[in-house]
């Protein structure tokens, strides 16, 4: 077993394109959050949206970072691909070209691609029902090719040249960390030297927004502003639009190639809760939080940071919030407490890898983005950071993602030795 | 439907889905295939063709690997 490593971040969100955007916004603690112009199902909602151009232009996303050609060779080959594709491929190339990997390349066969993608173009598959419901014999072919989330791994691996394994995951919300789970799982057994894990653009459709307003997890917006997530006004969680790529590498591949480790991953469990429901599992977030710790022979007290799954629902922030106290129950110093969902909206299917992106942004950068006031928090609440950003030296890290069917993952993350 | 105008419009089309192609190679004994589009880009030139001609055809009605000339006699076939 070889140690697991990440060598490369992308991410593309409401927040900021591109590591050092939104690594300044978190910094300093902007929200992306606004209304919802022409929501979905003619709801009034709060959203994080991506700029209307954003993905209209693969070019813009990686310029600046990635070397000309690479630019050239992937605005060529995604021109006609599916806007939440085109976003992914943007993250991605940021992260190849932070990793070196068009200059130093692993072999193309240890090369894989791993996306955490849920149903991801279901909006694209209202419109294509919209427009060929009545004459079916005339959709357009591609969309067999296109519509389903595997697209992405397809796009992604003739884009950056992977031949290695490669796959959707898809477990809810917390698709985007269980992702990272199997890639660092092929990885670590040795399977193969480095792999692409992308989040995928998780574009809401009228059905979707209906079917979450409806169950409550989706907050409306008619009463005013959203409560940010554990507030004790939480009403449900914001939509936010984004993709993020974690470039996962083995140790070795990184000394061989001489590329600088941004994080190790030393751990990366998921568990089920044996739930087909909407609810969590407290019990269940203990016992993964505490697996991962185990995995990783940390004790809770060398935890320094907490990023926490928390979307603003009543049920799961309040359940996420005991389950961290619990498991940190002994320590002197409890870890400092956050969710990145305040400041770029549920992204979903890629929600977990936008956030393994704020971790370790926020490690490696010496601060810790905002959250709810804690006077204004549920309780039992965890040691949160406050409504300032502060500069705190965390090397250690925990990030939790859940998913409706009662999938749940902790990654423990940290800084490598100085 | 004029003939000449179904070849502009099929140049046209060959044009937006695959840009790399040179309009002269555009002739009728030759497939979309021997242009070099693979089966996604052939599929895509019918489906825009028959939305630009307002014609309702089964994409099923297209030989895979016809030369041009018969694409476009079975446009013509079908009311272009």
């Amino acid at each position: 077993m070889t140690a697991a490593t990440i060598t490369g971040l992308g991410v593309v969100s409401a927040l900021g394109t591109g590591l050092a955007r939104f690594t300044a916004a978190l910094r300093a603690g902007r929200s992306a959050v606004g209304p919802w112009a022409d929501a979905p199902a003619g709801r009034r909602l709060d959203a994080a949206l991506l700029p209307a151009s954003v993905g209209g232009d693969v070019a813009a996303l990686i310029g600046g970072v990635c070397p000309q050609p690479l630019v050239d060779r992937i605005a060529g080959a995604v021109r006609r691909a599916p806007r939440p594709v085109r976003v992914a491929v943007g993250a991605a190339g940021q992260a190849v070209a932070q990793a070196c990997l068009a200059d130093e390349p692993v072999p193309a066969d240890r090369l894989g691609v791993v996306v955490g993608a849920s149903g991801v173009h279901n909006a694209t598959a209202e419109r294509v029902r919209q427009a060929y419901g009545d004459r079916p014999h005339r959709t357009p072919p591609r969309t067999a090719v296109t519509l389903p989330d595997t697209h992405h791994v397809g796009v992604l691996s003739e884009v950056f040249g992977a031949r290695g394994e490669g796959f959707c995951v898809g477990a809810a919300s917390a698709s985007g960390a269980a992702a990272l789970v199997q890639a660092v799982r092929l990885v670590t057994v040795g399977e193969l030297d480095a792999c692409l894990v992308t989040g995928a653009l998780h574009e809401l459709g009228a059905w979707d927004v209906g079917a979450l307003a409806g169950l409550g997890a989706l907050a409306g917006a008619d009463t005013g502003p959203v409560p940010p997530p554990f507030h004790r006004a939480h009403r449900g969680f914001v939509y936010g639009e984004g993709s993020a790529c974690v470039l996962v590498e083995s140790a070795a591949s990184a000394a061989r190639r001489g590329v600088p480790v941004l994080a190790r991953v030393d751990a990366a469990v998921q568990r089920l809760d044996g739930n087909a429901g909407a609810d969590p599992d407290e019990d269940g977030e203990v016992a993964t939080m505490r697996a991962a710790l185990r995995r990783a022979g940390r004790v809770p007290e060398e935890v320094d940071y907490v990023n926490a799954h928390a979307t603003g629902t009543p049920l799961g922030d309040c359940a996420e919030a005991r389950a961290i106290v619990r498991v940190f129950a002994d320590c002197s110093r409890p870890p400092w407490v956050n969710a990145t969902k305040m400041l770029t909206g549920h992204c979903l299917s890629a929600a977990g890898l936008v956030e393994v992106v704020a971790t370790v942004a926020q490690l490696r950068g010496g601060f810790l983005h905002p959250s709810v006031d804690p006077a204004d928090a549920v309780e039992p609440r965890p040691r949160l950071v406050g409504p300032v950003t502060r500069d705190v030296a965390a090397r250690v890290a925990l990030s939790n993602s859940y998913g409706f069917g009662g999938f749940s993952v902790s990654l423990l993350l940290s800084l490598p030795e100085a | 439907m004029e003939e000449s105008r179904i070849w502009t419009m099929l140049r046209e089309t060959v044009r937006t889905v695959v840009p790399g192609v040179r309009p002269e190679a555009l002739r009728p004994d030759v497939s979309l295939a021997d242009l070099g589009c693979d089966s996604l880009d052939r599929a895509d030139i019918v489906s825009m063709l028959l939305d630009d001609l307002d014609l309702d055809v089964p994409l099923t009605e297209f030989r895979p690997g016809a030369p041009l000339a018969e694409l476009v006699g079975t446009l013509r076939r079908h009311g272009a």
